[in-house]
């Protein structure tokens, strides 16, 4: 990994979140952190470039858009078989996350769609799978925190 | 369409635009309005209400694995014995700040926890403690630990991607 200076780490603190909507945003950062907007830029092309930022864009609250969204929970009784199970549910673009862990539900991803007929579609693909012994749909009904895992780099 | 009707074609347009990468010039916004045909003004209005209403939830860089460090992260879920209870223990846990998500979701056969709570990049012994405190400050003794072992997608979600028309 290229190694990043004292300018480049003030960089990505201040650019992480709350990103400005006006007419020079990259200025009004510039500013807060003692440098021009043109070296600003420079170095945010440059730490994409050199792959330290994946993506410098907005993120949606999937609810507040319309869209629909479920915890599901895998149990695969052969441990061996989840890298295959894994593959397979990693194949629908709605897959958010998909994490295995350590419990008798053994694979558990998110799903996020247009439709609840969508995400019954794919869970219905899911359990038809002969690896998979039980899914269970655990949508939430309520929601008490969402927060935007980021810390800024060492 | 995701059910929801007030959004408008240019509306999808631009979040298909802002969900990928702000162009990296001195008037961004500038630079989305003209390929969308819009003013300046429209788009600094509309995302800046976006923002503001929270459709937007975090709006900057987002880094590889490998600069923020990956961490295991633990899911851990509890059984609140009394359903009344359930908003005001998921309060509870939600107020710790090492939770990063709090939500409460249906219990099946064998499995009775309803309140999920995620925790991100803690060590396991950092983990254990917190959620020993959690357990003692929500009165919740019955609960379960779930450490990830391993990733095996994480992804931004593709809102109103092109393929499904409009």
């Amino acid at each position: 990994m290229t190694s990043l200076d004292a300018i480049d780490k003030r960089i990505l603190g201040a650019i992480q979140s709350g990103f400005p909507v006006c007419e020079r945003p990259f200025l009004k950062v510039a500013e807060s952190i003692g440098i021009s907007e043109d070296t600003l830029i420079k170095r945010i092309k440059t730490l994409k470039k050199n792959r330290i930022i994946r993506r410098f864009g907005a993120v949606f609250d999937s609810r507040k858009l319309g869209y629909v969204s479920t915890l599901v929970a895998v149990r695969i009784p052969d441990a061996e078989r989840i890298p295959v199970v894994a593959a397979e549910i990693n194949g629908f673009s709605e897959v958010t996350h998909n994490y295995e862990r350590e419990n008798r539900f053994n694979l558990w991803f998110t799903l996020i769609a247009e439709t609840r007929e969508r995400i019954e579609e794919i869970i219905g693909r899911v359990e038809s799978l002969p690896e998979v012994e039980q899914v269970h749909d655990l949508p939430a009904d309520e929601v008490y925190k969402i927060r935007v895992d980021f810390r800024p780099p060492q | 369409m995701a059910g929801n009707t007030t959004l408008s074609l240019t509306d999808k347009k631009l979040i298909r635009i802002l969900q990928e990468n702000l162009p990296l010039c001195s008037e961004p916004y500038r630079e989305i309005a003209e390929r969308l045909g819009m003013e300046h003004t429209e788009v600094i209005e509309k995302v800046g209400r976006w923002v503001e209403k929270g459709v937007i939830r975090r709006f900057g860089a987002t880094l590889y694995h490998q600069v923020v460090g990956y961490k295991a992260n633990c899911m851990v879920v509890w059984k609140v014995d009394d359903p009344e209870l359930s908003r005001q223990k998921g309060e509870i846990l939600a107020g710790f700040p090492q939770v990063t998500h709090c939500y409460r979701r249906p219990p099946f056969e064998n499995w009775p926890y309803t309140l999920y709570t995620m925790i991100h990049g803690y060590s396991t012994g950092e983990i254990d403690k917190i959620v020993s405190e959690m357990s003692s400050a929500s009165g919740l003794t019955d609960y379960c630990k779930l450490n990830s072992v391993k990733e095996w997608k994480k992804t931004s979600m593709k809102y109103f991607s092109e393929k499904e028309g409009d």
